[in-house]
């Protein structure tokens, strides 16, 4: 499973292997700009500060010493990044507010980062919508417009809009439904070994 | 439960998912969140089941945020900063980026610096092999050191195309641009340079390869060592070679499809890497030439009688400025600049 995946990448990054290394930079990156720029406000910043940090971890394999999950090194790492980013350029208190704040909870991982499976299925649900809807969509999701925005933009009515909208997401529903399910169970099933063994 | 799910599923119209689209695609967040948990009331039986929607529907909205930050040029930047000298300079990009100011300054000197090519192939076209890539654009760079150990100093508009790994038996490398190479040597493993049209190998020396594109000319120039350069564009089968040893310069012009060995005459031909400039009894014409190709500025004479003055000097890494001012006093004229162009004109 995933975190296995993790820790075996992790020993041969220790060694230097990098293709391990690159691997656990095409399931993160994203990830953690996309954290980063939570408390920075600043795409670029945040892609700037990941970049740097995986470049450190490289640098720094040898001694790199982790216990936990590295999915949570890495979150904690970037975080503590963006903190001291933050010290040196007083970036507006309101974010410097949201990193403090992060830096006293624990970080839910899951509001950033996507299981790849889980991703391309997303990828692969939305690319089989019919081409209409799914251009409605995407200007609903990735550009962040209103209904009556889309409407405006496509020339459409906004009843269209809403009839398109309401049949992509029952289609998304169907299609990524059993993939939360198959989850659970699997979840499940882990338990039960996880137990087993102890016992 | 997963059983249920379904259930109800196959009851819920296609009007309900238009109204539970809406509410939580179209309205104010706050609103929406606490809309949609009436609508899901209606028309799930179980609250667990809405719950799974939404938070379906999180996971799609954060499939799209992701979507932003593209791994594939990320990690290209990634790969050549580990892989290169550069990496040991983290430290001044980091502190450089503490400040606001540097951030763009650094942010720029990394993607001019290392850019990642992706695949390209120039040497070899039936083999893919994954290529670094080197680019200067306007500034003179540092060295760089290649996997090897040898050194690369670009100057600007070069870039060079390098594997991450060399082969066996060669070195290849290629360059468009010019560039200054002191090779590592390896009698085992000659160095191979692409540059446009000529092929340049060497076995340990240090040497200046000259290939803009747009200037249909390869110039090479030997410091030390010896070096072959074969041109590419012969049509019979005898190879066009020529070895060149120290104070040589090659050229092969596309034009005339010639490759000649010369003299090289210019002692400045390195200054746009060491900022030494020697001129004696040199024309005013062509010191503007050297301190435009060395500064990166733009020069004009105001009068053609400028041209022909002569000027003796040796300036070992002055700014631009001050050579400017040795010329002003040394044949009383006049030096102004305006928007970053410099206009030399007689005294009035």
């Amino acid at each position: 499973m995933d975190l296995t995946d993790d820790k075996e990448l992790y020993l041969k990054l220790k060694e230097g292997d990098e293709r391990a290394f690159q691997t656990l930079f095409r399931k993160y990156y994203s990830a953690m700009c996309h954290f980063a720029s939570q408390f920075l406000n600043d795409r670029e910043l945040a892609e700037e500060i990941v970049q740097d940090m995986f470049v450190k971890i490289w640098e720094k394999r040898a001694v790199l010493n982790i216990e936990t999950s590295v999915k949570h090194y890495f979150f904690r790492s970037v975080r503590n990044h963006c903190l001291n980013q933050i010290q040196h350029e007083k970036i507006k208190k309101q974010y410097a507010h949201n990193v403090l704040e992060a830096a006293s909870h624990e970080i839910n991982t899951e509001q950033y980062y996507l299981e790849v499976d889980l991703s391309r299925r997303i990828e692969k649900s939305i690319d089989s919508l019919p081409p209409k809807r799914k251009e409605i969509f995407r200007l609903s999701r990735e550009q962040g417009l209103k209904y009556k925005e889309i409407a405006e933009t496509l020339d459409i009515s906004v009843k269209t809009v809403e009839a398109q909208m309401g049949l992509a997401l029952k289609y998304l529903r169907e299609e990524l439904k059993d993939f939360s399910n198959h989850l659970m169970t699997l979840f499940v099933v882990l338990k039960k070994t996880d137990r087993s063994n102890r016992g | 439960m997963s059983l249920s799910c379904m259930k109800t599923n196959q009851h819920i119209d296609d009007k309900n998912w238009e109204l539970l689209a809406k509410s939580i695609y179209d309205e104010n967040p706050e609103v929406a969140a606490e809309e949609s948990k009436s609508v899901v009331k209606e028309i799930f039986s179980s609250e667990n089941e809405g719950e799974q929607l939404l938070k379906m529907t999180k996971q799609v909205d954060l499939y799209f945020d992701l979507k932003k930050y593209p791994v594939e040029q990320a990690w290209g930047k990634v790969e050549s900063r580990i892989h290169s000298r550069i990496s040991t300079g983290n430290t001044i990009i980091r502190t450089l980026i503490s400040n606001p100011l540097y951030r763009v300054a650094a942010a720029i000197l990394i993607s001019a610096v290392l850019l990642f090519s992706g695949y390209e192939v120039f040497y070899n076209p039936s083999a893919t092999v994954a290529m670094l890539e080197l680019t200067a654009t306007d500034q003179v760079l540092n060295t760089f050191t290649l996997p090897d150990g040898t050194l690369v100093t670009l100057n600007s508009d070069t870039k060079v195309f390098y594997p991450k790994k060399f082969g066996r038996k060669t070195r290849e490398i290629s360059i468009e641009g010019e560039a200054f190479f002191e090779v590592k040597p390896n009698k085992n493993k000659p160095f191979i340079i692409h540059a446009g049209k000529a092929q340049i190998k060497v076995v340990g020396t240090s040497f200046s390869v000259s290939a803009y594109p747009e200037t249909k000319l390869v110039e090479v120039i030997v410091q030390t060592g010896k070096v072959q350069v074969m041109s590419k564009m012969t049509e019979s089968l005898q190879t066009d070679e020529l070895i060149l040893t120290p104070g040589d310069k090659g050229t092969l012009v596309y034009e005339s499809k010639t490759l000649q060995k010369t003299t090289n005459q210019d002692p400045n031909f390195l200054a746009w890497k060491t900022h030494n400039l020697i001129f004696k009894a040199t024309s005013l014409r062509e010191v503007i030439g050297n301190l435009e190709k060395v500064y990166k500025v733009n020069i004009r004479l105001a009068d053609p009688k400028l041209n022909e003055l002569l000027l003796t000097a040796q300036f070992n890494n002055y700014p631009l400025d001050f050579i400017l001012k040795v010329i002003e006093t040394t044949f009383k004229i006049e030096v102004q600049e305006v928007d970053g162009q410099y206009f030399l004109k007689v005294r009035s």
